[in-house]
């Protein structure tokens, strides 16, 4: 089981630099100046909270939510992540808020997003036969804006559809 | 004052042959099902290369062919890492394809934090294994005190990232993380309809005599809602509808549940000072996991498997009799 050539040894906690709660310390500063590169991570997740946040959804021409991930590979989270990644990168000023860039960068990332998307389901036959069978013409990328107000009051309808693609899943019957 | 002096003074830490091999072999199964990206689909172009994909060229290493074959000589690599023959080589296969293949993943256009923690305990121990097979210049024995020091390495990198996140909340809010913790409860509502939207099952009724308009202080939840609880509000139902109400309407006892999480973050390293804090704390840590899957749908099954093995196990070991023979006053409770 064991191939040693000792018996354990106490470690005695070292001083100064070598001391574990400095060494500790020394490695989360490390971390959080790094930043997030894998491996490496000082896992930043709800770091910055702010009284509005977005959800990602699809929906066919009929404004009737489609899943995500059963077709395209990706969840609503995820896919909200490449999206403002989309934006950051096509918008001036670099926001990856959708709601502060231009419409025209929001429908340029929108555009690439839905390609991205559908390259993803197209990889995959069983996809491209279960979106069929949702008899879906159109898909849409839609953002939810949910805020919370200064009284402590939701505000969770207000919708945005950010890009827009018709679709043909004619596919071949089985022989 | 001698009690908090004892309280805070850090101990030496060591664990017996038994719990290294029983956490390097939890540890390797954690890392080949849970940390690992065996799934990810052949890409053609990184769309934002992060870490290491940002040096190193690692595209091939999607090609389905390239994936099963680093995928079984992981798996070979970690059987040889179990047994203790040669850590210093037999990880390096595991830490180049599943830091490679985590790198890949994360340069898709969206960074997930699943893996990170597992893969940089996995670096973490194979320097510790490195360093002590280039000092010692033996390749092939492994004295037991360097699986020691690789498992005190691995709860260094556990309670590292914890307090980097502490500092990240900290820094990226100026301080005032706490103070807007009310505005978590938007969040907690994006938890669940991301949940929804991602496959369109389980979509949660709403309650109809507690739309989101309505106010829960505790006064309102004691009287209407707990006695409904399990009965005709469902627990998913009580997360969806009525929990960001309550963190809105109650914000100062919202702040003492996430603000002890924050707390416990900060204080992550108090899981080097010795076995039994890191037991105890590490408990807490997993509490704090639970707490928030229940609450947000945010599941940390990474974290709390790496603090389970680590910081747990060797105190229920202790428990039954297989900690360490030597020092015993430095062991986790029940030894």
């Amino acid at each position: 089981m064991e191939n040693s050539t000792s018996e354990s040894a106490t470690p005695s906690p070292g001083r100064g630099l070598q001391h574990p709660v400095v060494l500790c310390l020394i490695v989360a500063v490390l971390l959080a100046v790094v930043g997030d590169q894998y491996p490496l991570s000082p896992f930043p997740m709800y770091s910055n909270i702010e009284n509005s946040t977005n959800v990602l959804f699809l929906t066919n021409e009929k404004d009737e939510p489609i899943a995500m991930s059963p077709y395209f590979d990706v969840g609503s989270a995820q896919g909200k992540k490449r999206f403002e990644d989309l934006v950051q990168r096509k918008s001036k000023s670099k926001t990856r808020n959708h709601l502060q860039a231009t419409e025209e960068e929001v429908a340029t990332a929108g555009k690439e997003f839905l390609e991205d998307l559908w390259k993803e389901c197209m990889k995959k036959k069983v996809r491209q036969e279960k979106l069929a069978k949702t008899g879906a013409k159109e898909i849409r990328v839609k953002m939810r804006n949910i805020r919370v107000n200064d009284d402590g009051s939701f505000d969770t309808e207000n919708v945005r559809e950010v890009a827009r693609m018709a679709v043909n899943l004619n596919l071949p019957a089985e022989p | 004052m001698s009690f908090l002096k004892s309280l805070f003074r850090t101990r030496p830490m060591q664990w017996s042959p038994l719990e290294t091999f029983l956490m390097r072999l939890l540890f390797a199964a954690a890392l080949f099902f849970f940390a690992s990206n065996w799934d990810l689909q052949q890409i053609t172009e990184l769309e934002k290369p992060n870490g290491i994909a940002r040096f190193l060229p690692l595209k091939w290493m999607t090609i389905p062919g390239v994936i099963i074959t680093l995928k079984w000589l992981t798996a070979a690599s970690l059987l040889v890492y179990v047994a203790g023959f040669f850590p210093a080589l037999s990880l390096t296969i595991p830490v180049l394809a599943i830091c490679g293949l985590g790198a890949v993943r994360n340069s898709m256009g969206d960074i997930t934090h699943v893996t990170q923690l597992g893969a940089m305990v996995l670096l973490g121990q194979w320097i510790v294994y490195l360093t002590a097979a280039i000092r010692a210049k033996d390749w092939k024995k492994v004295a037991a005190r360097v699986h020691s020091t690789a498992v005190f390495a691995s709860i260094l990198v556990i309670a590292a990232a914890y307090v980097a996140s502490g500092i990240v909340k900290l820094k990226e809010s100026k301080g005032a993380w706490i103070g807007r913790v009310p505005w978590l409860s938007i969040h907690v509502i994006k938890a669940n309809q991301n949940e929804y939207y991602s496959k369109l099952e389980h979509k949660i009724p709403a309650v109809p005599d507690f739309p989101l308009t309505r106010p829960v202080p505790m006064s309102v939840f004691w009287s209407d809602v707990k006695p409904r609880l399990g009965k005709d509000i469902t627990a998913d139902q009580f997360k969806a509808h009525i929990a960001p109400r309550m963190i809105v309407d109650n914000p100062n006892l919202a702040r003492l549940f996430f603000g002890t999480g924050l707390v416990l973050e900060v204080l992550g390293f108090i899981l080097v000072m010795g076995r039994r804090h890191a037991f105890w704390f590490a408990a807490a840590l997993i509490a704090m996991h639970v707490g928030i899957s229940l609450l947000m749908e945010i599941e940390f099954w990474n974290h709390m498997a790496l603090l389970g093995i680590f910081c747990v196990l060797p105190g229920v070991l202790a428990v039954v009799g297989f900690g360490p023979k030597a020092d015993a006053s430095h062991a986790a409770p029940g030894e």
